[in-house]
């Protein structure tokens, strides 16, 4: 599997979760993957590549998004995908039920703070801590902080 | 860490879950295997964390498109921007005494200035919307507001990042004073971005004196535009093939005669010249990552890097 196989849809996801389009999700990506070949070419360092490609997601991202200010349609299009999602589970309750508390989820994490709804969604993409502070710019102690915070509301949600 | 008689604090877990080699992730993680109740909630932060991770992926995936098309697109892309970086370095390379070379300038020079000219006089004719003297006006930014400042920042500094890495936010605060300054009312706030005008990538300040009111809109001029050069000019810079004092009042003092002297027109690129490394070559990684193990992404040894797409 390469980087772009491997990368491009959780970049996608990663963009598309903070406001921006699906089409421009898209485009940053080729932009990522396009300074990723610079960045390569000009011999720079290769340690740690999926930290840098988010890190640069990332600040694409909050570029495009600021650009466009769409971020209102994200919360429809979230809610617009739940309902349009196709649940393969043979008990319908079951789905229904699982259904409505992935919608509380996502719900709680587009109310968190921008940063902590950044150091949940790094998370989720299977970062390490130390690797999410230097994606995100911020200090070991914060991306702790953040997540703790951020993730008692999300347990408090998956309870109730 | 507290003794046996207490919990981990929620932050602890965190770091005892990140599995790091500090004494106190150590310590942390031995407390966690002596201890059910803070193994527990453990269970529910990873719990609430894969749930998300599904979450998102029922929400998003199934509506992102094939990924075919963003493949080859890529490809060309990187085909484009080789073919260019090819094309670039040979323009600077005409060997001195070669009469072949200098006749050939000289040709291209004048053709170009003749077609400035009929471009110039019959530009709407040609179908360019706006002509680009207008353009040029609308899209610069007014010296008097906005001289560009700098950071006291080394070559090594500027360097260390790519230019994409380097992104400053502009505050709310700074945003309505650079659009007052400009006389911009508020209802048109909207059709402008507050922009670096020499860029914190390549040590541009975030004082208003480097800030502007960009058009989303400008048709040929546009903050497309201005990243291209931005980027050209990092890449000249970093590799020494343009002082950073130089780059620094060139895109300050006219952007578009910097992306006209320093980037090539995209007019004039073929994209058919044999590239000095092609996209196959270059931008292919092959990722052995472990998918097994979930925490730390360690990447291969660089000889391994090999990139397809």
């Amino acid at each position: 599997m390469n980087l772009f196989e491997q990368y491009r849809t959780p970049l996608l996801r990663y963009a598309v979760s903070f406001g921006v389009p699906v089409p421009d999700a898209e485009e940053i990506v080729q932009e990522v993957f396009l300074s990723l070949f610079r960045h390569l070419s000009l011999g720079r360092s290769r340690q740690n590549l999926p930290g840098w490609i988010f890190r640069v997601a990332h600040n694409l991202t909050l570029k495009r998004r600021y650009a466009n200010k769409r971020r209102v349609e994200l919360f429809d299009r979230d809610e617009g995908v739940a309902e349009l999602r196709i649940d393969a589970s043979p008990d319908p309750e079951e789905a229904c039920s699982n259904r409505q508390r992935q919608e509380r989820l996502l719900a709680v994490v587009r109310s968190l703070p921008e940063m902590e709804q950044g150091c949940l969604r790094l998370r989720a993409e299977g970062f390490r801590y130390r690797e999410i502070a230097k994606i995100l710019g911020i200090s070991l102690g914060s991306v702790s902080a953040f997540l703790t915070r951020s993730l008692a509301k999300l347990t408090r949600a998956d309870r109730g | 860490m507290h003794g046996p008689e207490f919990h981990l604090s929620d932050e602890e877990l965190l770091l005892a879950a990140d599995g790091g080699r500090t004494r106190k992730s150590k310590k942390a993680s031995a407390h966690l295997g002596a201890c059910a109740q803070c193994r527990k909630r453990a269970a529910e932060f990873e719990s609430a964390i894969a749930e998300l991770a599904l979450a998102q992926r029922d929400a998003l995936d199934f509506q992102l498109p094939p990924i075919a098309v963003p493949r080859a697109t890529l490809r060309a892309r990187i085909a484009e921007v080789t073919a260019h970086e090819a094309k670039t370095a040979s323009r600077w390379w005409i060997p001195s005494g070669s009469f072949a070379g200098a006749f050939s300038f000289v040709c291209l020079v004048m053709v170009l200035t003749v077609a400035g000219i009929l471009v110039l006089r019959h530009g709407g004719a040609a179908g360019l919307s706006t002509p680009p003297v207008e353009s040029n006006l609308a899209v610069l930014p007014n010296h008097d507001f906005t001289p560009g400042a700098v950071r006291p920042a080394s070559l090594g500094e500027i360097c260390a990042f790519a230019q994409e890495e380097v992104i400053k936010e502009v505050s709310p605060l700074q945003r309505r004073k650079v659009l007052e300054e400009y006389g911009i009312p508020a209802t048109q706030a909207d059709e402008y971005e507050v922009d670096f005008l020499i860029t914190p990538g390549l040590g541009g300040d975030d004082d208003i004196r480097n800030l502007w009111p960009e058009p989303y809109h400008a048709a040929t001029w546009n903050a497309h535009v201005k990243d291209a050069l931005e980027q050209r000019l990092h890449e000249m810079v970093c590799s020494h093939r343009l002082d950073l004092a130089v780059a620094q009042k060139a895109i300050a003092g006219n952007w578009i005669a910097a992306y006209q002297e320093y980037v090539q027109p995209s007019g004039t690129k073929t994209g058919t010249e044999e590239a000095p490394f092609g996209p196959a070559a270059v931008l292919s990684v092959a990722s052995v990552e472990d998918e097994q193990n979930p925490s730390p992404r360690q990447f291969p040894h660089p000889s391994l890097f090999q990139f397809t797409l």
